[in-house]
């Protein structure tokens, strides 16, 4: 079976700018990948080039087998896309959309549209120029996943969403996963990928820094705990930084801050000697390995606004 | 049911014009029974041709050349078919043409309509198919109007020298509705195709009426589509097929150019 996805040093420059740099990848078939990266990393413009809406300057894609330009009109009738800012027709109720699209598609109403208007409360009647924000991004997921294709592109899914629809929107991705789909989600939100996603590629000015399994990641990431104790905390700052592996990154009044890179048992040992009014652990987050990628190479020159999208990560 | 329209881009491009087309419509009624209505008052008063004789050749120029409003072939040559029924025409199509791609893709629903297995080039094509069928709708409707207005009016015009004529502002409309569409295709840019577009027709419309004035201008009829539209005064003359052919040969060549860069182009 041929990947879904695979690309060989995919390049797109726009005039002297680089958006895409030599991305390399293989995305398996019935794989939820991630593609995370800040605003402007390249995410879209992958995409793009995988539907044929630009053309690469330099590399290939395949997609489901087929050469991304070459087999492009049967690679859209077997993918769903949903495009970043979804907007369609203001004048058009949903359902007309969803009519016109199944139409585009072969005409064969699709027997999942309905539960789907329903598991997601879009109310299909309504003119698309009068929805909300998320009712919006609603219809463009609902057209991206009606009918089952086998791949679904998804370009800033979750954005415009409350948190009861991004739960409802992950548990459609799971199911997705279950029937078989290989499902591509760009995505500039980290718990959102570390909920879904089987693997992530992290890119950053049009290159892929970071090709990992969620979990390889996650192993990588430190947790981060938190000790309250009775008494003064520089004795027990002191027990704890004499643990192989431990790191203490901060020490105020009764509580300490510990980062770990994974072994926590010691770290309970070491606090059963003290009288601990308080103990937290913090779950891995790909936050701090994101912050790594992103913050560990500090090119000079490089302007502070991905340095303020990056605070929107945490 | 409105999802009759939405089968295909064709029948969708058909939708998405119903409102203008009704409007322009109604214009092209009103201002065909308008003319037809009153030419008998018209020929009737006295003194009419010389006032128009003594008005200036540039202003005559630029409604149509010299007048002759005794014979409703004269008459309907200059009014509707040099001024109103050219400028409705023309607007439906520059308004449209500029709308069919650029519109589409500068209001974002170009990406998730080509996401769907339909090939761009299949999508200028039914797009064009559906200005040309809502600008041959207009045409009969002025053609039929003119018929009812002069009926009612009491006289009658040569039909087939009307049919001519009709059809030659068909190919006017439809070379800027195209060359819109094409500039649109080609760019993305709903500005460039409508500017374009009407700086072409509004530079056209002034080189045909200087050319009546100047003999040594006489040359630059040849670079206006309005010369090959009507130069031959169709109702009085009939039409002359190579000007139709040049229209024609306008509308598919920029559709075709406009086609052939969507083709290869990066949407934006």
């Amino acid at each position: 079976m041929p990947a879904a996805i695979e690309t060989h040093g995919l390049t797109k420059f726009y005039g002297e700018h680089v958006g895409l740099r030599d991305l390399t990848l293989e995305v398996e078939p019935g794989e939820v990948f991630g593609l995370l990266g800040p605003n402007g990393a390249g995410k879209t413009t992958t995409i793009r080039l995988l539907l044929d809406f630009i053309k690469p300057t330099r590399g290939s894609a395949t997609v489901l087998g087929l050469d991304s330009h070459a087999g492009s009109m049967e690679i859209r009738r077997r993918t769903g896309y949903l495009p970043g800012d979804f907007i369609s027709y203001p004048n058009l109720a949903a359902g007309e959309v969803f009519d016109y699209f199944i139409h585009l598609r072969g005409g064969e109403r699709p027997g999942d549209l309905q539960a789907m208007c329903e598991r997601f409360k879009l109310d299909a009647s309504r003119k698309f120029g009068e929805l909300s924000r998320g009712n919006r991004q609603k219809v463009g997921l609902v057209q991206a996943y009606m009918g089952g294709p086998e791949l679904v592109v998804l370009d800033e899914p979750t954005s415009g969403l409350d948190p009861l629809l991004q739960i409802e929107f992950q548990e459609l991705v799971r199911e997705r996963r279950a029937a078989g789909a290989t499902q591509f989600i760009s995505s500039h939100l980290l718990h959102e990928v570390e909920a879904i996603c089987d693997r992530v590629g992290i890119i950053r000015e049009g290159q892929l820094v970071a090709l990992e399994k969620i979990e390889a990641l996650k192993a990588r990431a430190r947790s981060a705990m938190t000790v309250e104790v009775a008494d003064d905390a520089t004795a027990a700052a002191e027990a704890f930084g004499n643990i192989a592996d431990i790191e203490v990154t901060e020490v105020s009044g009764h509580r300490i801050t510990l980062s770990s890179a994974g072994d926590i048992d010691a770290v309970i040992k070491t606090a059963a000697r003290f009288e601990v009014t308080s103990f937290e652990s913090h779950p891995p987050a790909l936050d701090e390995v994101f912050m790594a990628y992103y913050g560990g190479e500090n090119d000079s020159g490089e302007s502070n606004t991905e340095e303020a999208e990056e605070r929107d990560y945490s | 049911m409105s999802s009759f329209y939405f089968r295909n881009v064709y029948f969708k491009t058909i939708y998405d014009q119903r409102r203008l087309t009704l409007w322009i419509g109604i214009g092209l009624i009103a201002a065909a029974l308008y003319t037809t209505l009153l030419f008998p008052v018209i020929r009737d008063i006295s003194g009419f041709e010389e006032f128009v004789d003594e008005l200036p050749d540039f202003i005559l120029s630029l409604v149509g050349g010299a007048l002759e409003f005794t014979t409703p072939e004269g008459y309907l040559n200059t009014q509707p078919f040099s001024v109103l029924a050219p400028l409705l025409m023309l607007t439906y199509a520059v308004v449209r043409g500029s709308a069919l791609v650029a519109g589409e893709e500068e209001s974002h629903t170009l990406d998730q309509l080509l996401a769907n297995p339909i090939s761009r080039t299949s999508l200028v094509a039914q797009k064009s198919l559906g200005l040309l069928t809502g600008l041959m709708v207009l045409a009969v409707l002025l053609w039929a109007s003119i018929q009812v207005g002069a009926a009612i009016a009491g006289f009658s015009v040569d039909l087939w020298n009307l049919t001519q004529i009709v059809f030659n502002l068909f190919l006017l409309a439809a070379s800027a509705g195209m060359l819109a569409a094409g500039i649109g295709a080609a760019t993305g840019k709903r500005g460039n195709a409508g500017g374009i577009t009407a700086g072409v027709l509004v530079a056209g419309w002034l080189f045909n009426a200087i050319q009546q004035l100047a003999a040594v201008l006489e040359w630059t009829r040849f670079i206006s589509v309005f010369w090959y539209y009507n130069g031959n005064n169709i109702l009085l003359n009939g039409t002359i097929a190579w000007h139709s052919m040049v229209l024609f040969g306008v509308a598919a060549a920029s559709i075709v150019a406009g086609a052939y860069v969507f083709q290869r182009r990066d949407l934006r």
